[in-house]
């Protein structure tokens, strides 16, 4: 049993090609579709204003909160539940209603006359809009840098084909990723985008190794029959691939189960990401290098 | 055992005694997420220092030309510049010369009667430069002079500035201690009112040169709150810069106060013109409010008081901060962040129960497949945290809770070297090769596979460090810092330990 895959299978991945494009496309397009007319639930680190993070000392319903705030005017505020305990709350208020030192008063002032003194503010967060504003761009900038970096540095060690077969997946899993948080209503905050870009070297590095195999194969071998050619790296690879993506998984699915409520939303995107590089290696980016490589040799033939 | 082979155990020895004594000797510095804590940015608007020293250039440079006889029709000040339109035309050469003689800090541009003047570019990034860190300074004065707080100060980009308070603090109270401008301005009162409307009623021709309206503090009388408005000369008679000492105090009433001293120079200069306003009122303005604005009953010289309607803390913070002297100019508090202590302490509970977890089942997976070199991987992936904390160290890097996460997170991928090695061997080791020779060729056919997949989360967390605030720095240097010492530790430390354990042996039964 602890010897599985040694003897490397020789699994025709790539004859259902044509169908991991399809699915592929499909989820691509139908997280695009979610996202924009979904939209996302963006944290105070992108729109500005105030959160507050409230604990009391007994279970209380979303309700009583939202009730105990219409008292003081914030009835527009989001209010969203902390962990399963129903006892923690997270309070986010938009800049119109002021800076934190008005809203935290308010807020302070409604729990304290609807609950006592039953509960403990444990963060406050504040984002004014000029900031909200760059972290916003800032978010952007770094996914689109890193996608230049990791084309440059493909192309510089494989041949630019790779470079379009790593880069193209990349924005698969970055996207996917993205459009599910927007369908299940996540908060997308810095850590998110954070976990994002993770990803991105995460979902690389698998393709990488595969990569790697292939270029390897093709010294030996040349370039012919590079379909049969891929489909044996991939194989050869596939322990590793496994291996690693599990343990990687292991650790970040410790983090989601165990690591508390402040990392929740980081590492699920980390984990949604791994989950879908790895699929993407082997059915996007593989492929990719296969179909390209046909198409510029056509291309290069036709003239 | 080999000779290289005791050598690069005596290197690892000493590495590992390094890095213990590292671990041993300071302990990592914790992030405000962690330890709980408030951090806040603030901008310094230093448009607004531009502006007042234009105006103030704008004043040397009207007498400047009215010595030469010069007269001027209008002078506009705006944050871009000043604009001085001449009342003859004809001398307007005369005045740019002037000017450029006397002024060599401004650029001087001339156009028939009209004259505009500039700070140059280079001028205007020093003065810009100058008042942040000047705003540095200040806050840090303040920060200082309470004691009890153990804030970090420290710029942030060409404007702004980072406060950290660590531990728990009173966000309102920390604020108006870091935020509050604390200009201090002793004004001659040339009019007043309790309204804006009857105050400008009073001159329908416009206000006279050289004044300007300041609105008084709300006071309680006999149960009726009511604000007075303020017709003041321009030009303070001494500013808080003359400030020797302040001291929180009661006034006459028994209310709290605040007694302030001023130096020698400003007192002579204070005594000077008071010497000559007996009867009439001074304005004690802070931030551009009237504190108060008693009746001068003699000549005063050095010490003067600020009544207010204050708490005695307020009063006593207020002498702290006349005390390190007012912002060079107004921030604005951008972001503001206050964590509790009990999040932090459950964050780090929580998150060190989630790592030790995926380390007992990351490990017990490798033993379990790779038997002996397993265990070697394992022993290795320890050695890693070590280093890894061990260059956290020296290195002075936060640790913050994303930073614990990508340690976390570092488990499952540091592994990943050994694994791609290992897999490796095993290839080589099914095609026929003996143990020694499968071990070579794994290590070295893996090493550019290896490579290549670091250095792309390499990429990612670079690009992580540059753009991230805070606490995700910490994240991005855990995982960069993670990538390369488990890169180091599969290439050398799982080596090392694979060619003692498998000395020169064609076969050994469970090495892999």
């Amino acid at each position: 049993m602890r010897h599985f895959l040694d003897t490397p299978p020789s699994i025709d991945f790539l004859k259902i090609k044509k169908q991991g494009y399809i699915l592929s496309t499909l989820l691509v397009i139908a997280s695009l579709v979610v996202i924009f007319t979904k939209g996302f639930n963006l944290g105070i680190d992108f729109t500005g204003g105030t959160s507050i993070q409230v604990r009391f000392e007994e279970k209380v319903d979303i309700g009583e909160v939202r009730s105990a705030l219409k008292l003081v005017g914030l009835e527009d505020a989001m209010i969203q539940a902390i962990g399963t305990e129903g006892n923690e709350y997270e309070i986010r208020v938009s800049l119109k209603e002021g800076k934190s030192a008005v809203v935290v008063e308010k807020v302070k002032k409604a729990l304290q006359q609807k609950f006592g003194k039953k509960f403990e503010i444990r963060k406050i967060d504040y984002i004014g809009a000029v900031v909200g504003e760059e972290l916003r761009k800032a978010s952007i900038y770094s996914i689109v840098a890193v996608l230049i970096a990791i084309l440059l540095y493909v192309g510089y060690r494989f041949e630019p084909v790779f470079a379009i077969g790593a880069v193209i997946p990349l924005f698969h899993d970055a996207i996917i990723t993205l459009g599910i948080f927007s369908l299940l209503g996540e908060e997308v905050n810095l850590s998110v985008i954070a976990a994002i870009l993770t990803v991105l070297g995460y979902s690389l590095n698998d393709t990488i190794i595969i990569f790697d195999r292939i270029r390897e194969n093709i010294k030996i071998r040349g370039k012919k029959n590079l379909l049969q050619l891929v489909n044996q790296s991939i194989n050869e690879n596939l322990s590793r691939t496994i291996i690693t993506s599990g343990t990687t998984l292991f650790s970040v699915l410790a983090l989601y189960l165990f690591g508390g409520e402040s990392l929740k939303g980081f590492s699920l995107a980390l984990l949604i990401g791994i989950i879908f590089g790895t699929y993407s290696s082997i059915y996007v980016a593989s492929p990719l290098i296969v179909d390209l490589e046909n198409l510029f040799r056509k291309r290069s033939r036709a003239k | 055992m080999k000779a290289d082979l005791k050598w690069k155990l005596v290197a690892v020895f000493i590495i590992l005694v390094g890095a213990l004594y590292l671990v041993l000797s300071k302990p990592v510095k914790l992030g405000l997420d962690l330890q709980g804590g408030m951090s806040i940015i603030l901008e310094v608007d230093v448009d607004h220092v531009i502006q007042t020293q234009y105006k103030q250039l704008a004043e040397d440079i009207k007498k400047k030309l009215k010595e030469n006889h010069i007269d001027v029709l209008s002078v506009k000040v705006s944050k871009e510049g000043i604009t001085i339109t001449l009342l003859d035309p004809a001398h307007t050469d005369k005045a740019f010369k002037i000017i450029r003689e006397n002024f060599p800090q401004v650029e001087v541009k001339a156009t028939d009667g009209s004259i505009k003047v500039a700070y140059s570019q280079r001028e205007l990034e020093r003065i810009k430069k100058l008042t942040v860190q000047q705003a540095v300074e200040t806050i840090r004065n303040r920060i200082d002079e309470f004691g009890t707080l153990n804030a970090n100060v420290s710029k942030l980009g060409e404007r702004r500035i980072l406060v950290e308070i660590p531990g728990v603090v009173d966000p309102e109270r920390a604020k108006a201690i870091i935020g509050k401008t604390a200009q201090l301005e002793l004004l001659e009162v040339i009019d007043s009112a309790y309204s804006k409307e009857e105050l400008l009623k009073k001159y329908p021709e416009g206000l006279p040169p050289n004044t300007r309206i300041v609105e008084g503090v709300p006071e309680k009388i006999n149960g009726k709150t009511i604000k007075e408005w303020f017709l003041v000369k321009d030009t303070p008679i001494v500013t808080g810069s003359q400030l020797k000492d302040a001291r929180a105090s009661v006034d006459a009433r028994g209310k709290p106060a605040v007694n302030f001293e001023l130096t020698d120079e400003g007192a002579s200069i204070f005594g000077e013109a008071t010497a000559k306003l007996v009867g009439k009122r001074i304005a004690i303005v802070l931030d551009n409010k009237v504190v108060s604005a008693p009746v001068v009953r003699s000549r005063i010289s050095k010490s003067g008081q600020i009544t207010g309607d204050f708490t005695p803390e307020e009063a006593a913070d207020l002498a702290v901060i006349l005390r390190a002297g007012a912002l060079p100019a107004p921030v604005e508090i951008l972001e503001e962040r206050i964590i509790g202590p009990t999040l932090g302490r459950d964050s780090i509970q929580k998150t060190v129960r989630a790592g030790i977890f995926a380390l007992v089942l990351v490990g017990l997976f490798m033993i379990w497949r790779y038997a002996i070199s397993g265990f070697i991987s394992v022993v290795s992936l320890l050695f890693n945290g070590l280093l890894l904390w061990a260059a956290m160290v020296f290195l002075d890097v936060t640790l913050t809770l994303p930073g614990i996460a990508g340690i976390i997170l570092n488990i499952g991928m540091a592994v990943d070297a050994n694994v791609i090695i290992f897999e490796r061997i095993k290839e080589e080791l099914k095609r026929g090769k003996t143990l020694r020779v499968a071990v070579e060729e794994g290590f070295k056919r893996a090493w550019d596979a290896i490579l290549d997949a670091q250095i792309t989360t390499l990429i990612a967390a670079f690009v992580l460090f540059q753009f991230g605030t805070g606490p995700l720095k910490g994240f991005a240097a855990t995982l960069s810092i993670g990538t390369i010492t488990s890169i180091f530790t599969a290439l050398f430390i799982t080596k090392l330990f694979l060619d003692i354990v498998l000395g020169g042996k064609k076969t050994l039964k469970y090495a892999f």
